[in-house]
């Protein structure tokens, strides 16, 4: 009786074990304040480079996303970090103190301590949606821009009032293309201001009627790669992801409007990349357009043909291909 | 300094100890596998104390548990705290159970944690993790060998649900599966 329950413990156990096939592992986590945030470096440092990953959300959970960034662990090192009150970060940073400042600070933070840790590399970082948004904060604060040595960034805004408008153009326009007259009657009236937008802006309706008309029919959270790393590398159910996404509210009822980096964005001067998949309608193919025209020189535009918002997943291959091209390696 | 008042550190602090101090008769050792969230592994470890000494069918009874489960590449917790349950045992030795637990929570960091203590000035942190409570409930269910073999001993499986809170400044839920082995100390 004895013998078979330890047998059945030992069996129950060794099925809990996960192999990790990264040839350089880490774990840290970065306290700044009152915030504790988990951090994995994953991959092979002999490429000399650093994909320093900015997630989306705000909220997301930067590990999940590991199976889509196997392809550049086997080349360079991926550093995985959630943001406060993101994830499974932990601690007990304060919702109501949310700021893009304060999340440029703990990125600033990080890209320190990982000059600190990893001498020899030079650090790209790689933001993804909300992660571009956080992205162009660091990069146009103080000497940020210097800490790094590029920056590629993914379907994400530079300003909030033209990346609105953006969408505005891109529900009526596909709208009308598939006959969903009720989501073009709903946008079409919209004059939207700097001033007005936070009251005209009902997130759960916009969103609705974006989705209906095909603004990312393909999300990575589908994915059973994504469920699978999830289960097993956040400290989160699905149930309590909820709950902690839910502490970005003073985000998205407020600091969102407020945000843009129009004319910090025309004095960067490192070198960056734009990735787009041009399907997209939650950050359409035309704030990437307009990215580029604010930018200095000449910034290559990648665009994915077959993506919406997360290119990383439904053209995984073309994606690890070009984001190497891009870090030189 | 905030205010704490030292009569409610004292009964806290009774509440969680009491169940070690009961009288043994009757006391059950129980130790088992836990399967945090199912896939995490992890121990679980308790006393178990009838309220009354006595063999009924309806029994209740009060414990300390003592938990651990490795999240590996994330945390690891201890979950401990006073148990009090409710039983109910068929006469073919069938049981199952219901079991509030008062547990505090203990995690602790996977890895070094680095405290940014001035603009890039970093300072190693030993032993970081996150203290909080973990109130929680389990339903199981098992068999009892004293029934029909005479043995001291039963087997339960059991699934508990708790919310840790604070956690990063909200809660989380958590929810494990047990596979337990209780032997009996003092028939």
């Amino acid at each position: 009786m004895i013998r078979f329950s330890l047998l059945l413990l030992l069996l129950i156990g060794s099925l809990s074990c996960k192999k990790e096939p990264a040839a350089h592992s880490r774990d840290l986590t970065l306290r700044v304040g009152a915030a504790d945030m988990p951090v994995w470096v994953r991959g092979n440092a002999a490429g000399g480079r650093i994909v320093l990953f900015l997630h989306g959300g705000p909220g997301e959970c930067s590990y999940c996303l590991r199976p889509f960034f196997e392809g550049i662990e086997q080349n360079a090192l991926m550093v995985y970090w959630d943001q406060r009150l993101a994830g499974s970060s932990r601690g007990n940073a304060d919702p109501e103190a949310w700021s893009y400042a304060q999340h440029a600070n703990d990125l600033r933070q990080l890209v320190l301590l990982l000059k600190q840790l990893y001498p020899q590399q030079s650090i790209w970082l790689f933001g993804h949606s909300f992660g571009v948004e956080l992205g162009w904060e660091f990069l146009s604060t103080g000497d940020n821009a210097t800490l790094v040595a590029g920056f590629v960034a993914m379907n994400g805004t530079y300003a909030t009032l033209p990346w609105l408008k953006d969408v505005q153009r891109w529900v009526m326009r596909e709208g009308s293309s598939r006959g969903d007259s009720e989501a073009v009657a709903y946008f079409r009236p919209l004059t939207l201001t700097a001033e007005n937008a936070k009251q005209v802006v009902k997130w759960g309706e916009w969103y609705s009627r974006m989705f209906r008309v095909g603004a990312n029919p393909q999300w990575p959270s589908d994915d059973p790669a994504f469920v699978r790393q999830m289960k097993f590398s956040s400290a989160h159910s699905s149930l309590s992801q909820l709950t902690n996404t839910a502490q970005q509210d003073r985000y998205y009822n407020e600091l969102i409007f407020k945000f843009d980096r129009t004319a910090e964005l025309t004095r960067l001067e490192l070198p960056i990349r734009l990735f787009w998949g041009v399907n997209d309608g939650i950050v359409p193919l035309e704030t990437g357009l307009s990215t580029q025209a604010l930018l200095q020189g000449e910034v290559p535009l990648v665009r994915f043909s077959n993506s919406w918002h997360s290119a990383f997943h439904t053209e995984n291959e073309k994606f690890t291909r070009e984001l190497l091209k891009a870090i030189g390696l | 300094m905030p205010f704490v008042p030292c009569g409610l550190v004292k009964q806290i602090l009774f509440l969680l100890l009491m169940p070690l101090c009961m009288q043994a008769q009757g006391q059950w050792l129980k130790l088992g596998y836990r399967a945090e969230s199912l896939s995490r592994p992890g121990l679980a470890l308790a006393i178990e104390n009838p309220i009354r000494t006595s063999f009924k069918s309806w029994q209740s009874f009060v414990g300390f548990g003592l938990n651990y489960y490795l999240h590996r590449h994330n945390h690891q917790a201890v979950l401990f705290g006073p148990q009090l349950g409710l039983r109910y045992t068929h006469p073919s030795g069938i049981f199952g159970d219901l079991r509030l637990d008062l547990n505090l929570y203990r995690s602790f960091y996977a890895g070094t944690t680095y405290a940014a203590t001035s603009d890039g000035v970093f300072k190693k942190i030993p032993l970081a993790g996150q203290w909080g409570f973990a109130p929680g409930i389990q339903l199981s269910g098992g068999y009892d060998f004293r029934q029909h073999y005479q043995k001291p001993y039963r087997i339960s499986t059991g699934l508990s649900y708790y919310q840790q809170w604070p956690y990063s400044s909200s809660y989380r839920h958590g929810y494990a599966l047990d596979l337990t082995l209780h032997y009996l100390l003092q028939p």
